[in-house]
C-alpha cells in the first residue's frame, strides 16, 4: 500500500472522527413565537454554521451592524449565520416572518457547547406563550430555589461537621481511655458475644464487641443495647456492613462481626450487662462486662 | 420407659450450637473395658478393667482443644500361672493372683472432626503414670509376694462420637486403647475400653480472642 494511500486513509479517518464528535457537541434550540412576535437571543459559535427556521416565509430581514458574522438566506424561512470569529461584537437581526416580528439578539458563546447550531421558530397562540414564559419563569425560580436549598444544605452539613469534631474534641479533652475487656456469652442457637473493648470519651462510653455465629444459618440481630436492669442505658449500636432493614446487621453463617454500642453521659457499673437480641432465638446477655 | 424416650429425643435432636474457640470443659470420664496384663514369665490375661478421671480442656481452635486428664483405672484380679516373682529378694516361680491399680496424668489433644449433631473426634494423650500391683499368694503361702508400684509412660489414643446438647454441655462417647510402657521392671500393660463423658462448657476469660 502506498505511503500516499495511507495518508489519504488517516485524514479521511481523522475527519469522521472529528465529525462524529462535533455532532455530539452539537445544540439544537427551540423558542416559541406568539402572533404579537417577541425577541430573543441565541448563542453561536465559529465552530457551527448556526441553521434558524422561523415558522413562515421571510418577508423583510434588517439587521444592526453585522460585520462580525457571515449571513446568509436559506430560503423559504431560514437563515444561515456563522460568526468570522470568537471575538465578534453581539448583533441582531429583525425578520418579519409572515405576520409575526422576531427580534433574534447574537452573540458569540465563551464556550461552544452552550452555542446553538440549530435554531427554530415556532408559532403559538398568545395563551401558550404565556403559559410558556410563566413555566419557563418558574422552572428557573425552582432552580434557583434548588440551588439555595442546596448551598443551605451544604453550609448546614459544613456547621454539623463542625459541630461534631468540636463535641469530639471537647470530650476526649476530658476524657480519652481504652481498655481491654474480655466478657463473652452465647446462646444455644451458636451465637457468640464477646465484649472486646471499652472506650471512655468523655461521659460517653463505646463498648467494642464481636460476634461470631457458629450455627449453620445466618444470624440477623435486631439489637445490640447496654442495660441497668429493664432500662436502657446505650443509644446507638453499629455492626460492621449495617443493615438495610431496620436490625442492626447481619452475622453470616460461621461470620465475625465487629460492631460498637454508644452510651451517652454513662456512669459505669457493675450491674450493666450488654445483650444483644436476634430476630429470631434467644438474646445473648453478657454479665461481668468490667466496664470503668 | 418414658424417661429412656426423653433421653432419645434429646441425643437424637439436632442442636445449633456448635463447639467454638476459646471454650473450657470440665469433663467427668468413666471406663470401662478390658486390660491386659502380665507378669515375668508366665502369659498374658485379659481382665475386666474399670476406670473414672477429669479432664479440663480448652480449644485453641474450634476444632481443636488441649486438655489435661487425671484417671484412675482398676483391673481386677488376674491368676498367673508359674510366673516369677520375687520373694525376699530371690526370684520364684509360682502361681500368683494380682489385681492391677493404675493412676496416670495426661496432656492430650482432641481434634474435632465436625461440629454440628453427632460429630466424630480423636484424642490423642500421654503422661505419667504409676501401676500398682497388688499382693499375692504364692501357691500356698499366703501374702507370699508383696506389692509393687511401677512408674509407666502411658500413651492413649480414643475415637469417638461428640453431641453438643446445649451451648454449656456435650456428651461424648469413645473408644480408647491406651498402653502402658513401663519405666521400672513391671510387663507392659494394655487397656481397651470404652469412655463416656459428660462436659460442662464455659469461657474462661483468661484467654480471649486478640483484637
Amino acid at each position: 500500500m502506498k505511503s500516499t494511500t495511507i495518508a489519504a486513509f488517516l485524514v479521511v479517518a481523522l475527519a469522521a472522527f472529528a465529525s462524529t464528535r462535533a455532532v455530539h457537541a452539537q445544540k439544537a434550540c427551540e423558542f416559541q413565537v406568539a402572533p404579537s412576535g417577541g425577541a430573543f437571543t441565541i448563542l453561536v459559535h465559529p465552530t457551527y454554521l448556526t441553521s434558524i427556521e422561523f415558522p413562515e416565509k421571510i418577508g423583510t430581514a434588517n439587521t444592526s451592524d453585522v460585520q462580525g458574522y457571515e449571513i446568509k438566506r436559506d430560503e423559504p424561512r431560514g437563515l444561515l449565520i456563522r460568526p468570522r470569529s470568537a471575538k465578534s461584537e453581539a448583533a441582531n437581526i429583525t425578520v418579519q416572518s409572515g405576520p409575526i416580528r422576531i427580534s433574534v439578539a447574537i452573540s458569540v458563546a465563551a464556550d461552544k457547547s452552550a452555542a446553538c447550531s440549530f435554531v427554530k421558530f415556532t408559532a403559538t397562540t398568545e395563551e401558550e406563550a404565556r403559559n410558556r414564559a410563566i413555566e419557563d419563569a418558574v422552572a428557573a425560580r425552582t432552580a434557583a430555589l434548588e440551588a439555595q436549598l442546596a448551598a443551605l444544605q451544604r453550609e448546614q452539613a459544613d456547621r454539623v461537621g463542625a459541630a461534631l469534631d468540636d463535641a469530639i474534641a471537647d470530650r476526649a479533652a476530658q476524657r480519652l481511655d481504652l481498655y481491654k475487656l474480655g466478657a463473652v456469652a452465647r446462646n444455644d442457637a451458636g451465637l457468640v458475644v464477646w465484649v472486646m473493648r471499652q472506650a471512655n470519651l468523655g461521659r460517653d462510653v463505646l463498648v467494642n464487641v464481636e460476634l461470631e455465629n457458629r450455627s449453620g444459618a445466618a444470624i440477623r440481630v435486631r439489637a445490640i443495647e447496654l442495660r441497668q436492669g429493664d432500662r436502657v442505658v446505650s443509644s446507638r449500636a453499629r455492626l460492621v456492613g449495617g443493615a438495610p432493614d431496620g436490625t442492626v446487621g447481619t452475622v453470616g453463617r460461621g461470620a465475625k462481626v465487629r460492631g460498637v454500642v454508644l452510651a451517652r453521659d454513662l456512669t459505669p457499673s457493675k450491674d450493666l450487662v450488654l445483650v444483644v437480641v436476634p430476630v429470631d432465638g434467644a438474646p445473648v446477655t453478657v454479665k461481668a462486662l468490667g466496664l470503668r | 420407659m418414658r424417661h429412656a424416650l426423653a433421653l432419645l429425643v434429646v441425643l437424637a435432636a439436632p442442636t445449633a450450637a456448635r463447639a467454638d474457640a476459646f471454650e473450657a470443659a470440665l469433663s467427668p470420664v468413666v471406663t470401662g473395658g478390658a486390660a491386659r496384663v502380665a507378669e515375668d514369665g508366665a502369659p498374658a490375661q485379659l481382665v475386666p478393667a474399670v476406670g473414672v478421671g477429669v479432664r479440663l480442656s480448652h480449644a485453641w481452635r474450634n476444632a481443636l482443644a488441649w486438655d489435661l486428664q487425671l484417671r484412675g483405672q482398676y483391673a481386677t484380679a488376674a491368676r498367673f500361672t508359674d510366673a516369677s516373682v520375687l520373694v525376699d529378694g530371690r526370684p520364684v516361680v509360682g502361681d500368683v493372683t494380682r489385681s492391677t491399680a493404675t493412676l496416670d496424668a495426661q496432656l492430650g489433644a482432641t481434634l474435632r472432626l465436625g461440629d454440628a449433631g453427632w460429630h466424630p473426634s480423636l484424642r490423642l494423650g500421654a503422661g505419667p503414670q504409676v501401676r500398682r500391683r497388688s499382693e499375692s499368694a504364692l501357691d500356698a503361702m499366703p501374702d507370699a509376694v508383696l506389692p509393687e508400684i511401677d512408674l509407666d509412660l502411658v500413651a492413649s489414643a480414643s475415637l469417638g462420637l461428640e453431641l453438643r446438647l446445649s451451648s454449656g454441655a456435650a456428651l461424648a462417647l469413645a473408644v480408647q486403647l491406651d498402653h502402658a510402657q513401663p519405666l521400672t521392671g513391671a510387663p507392659p500393660l494394655d487397656v481397651i475400653g470404652v469412655s463416656l463423658s459428660y462436659s460442662r462448657i464455659w469461657y474462661p476469660r483468661w484467654w480471649v480472642p486478640a483484637w
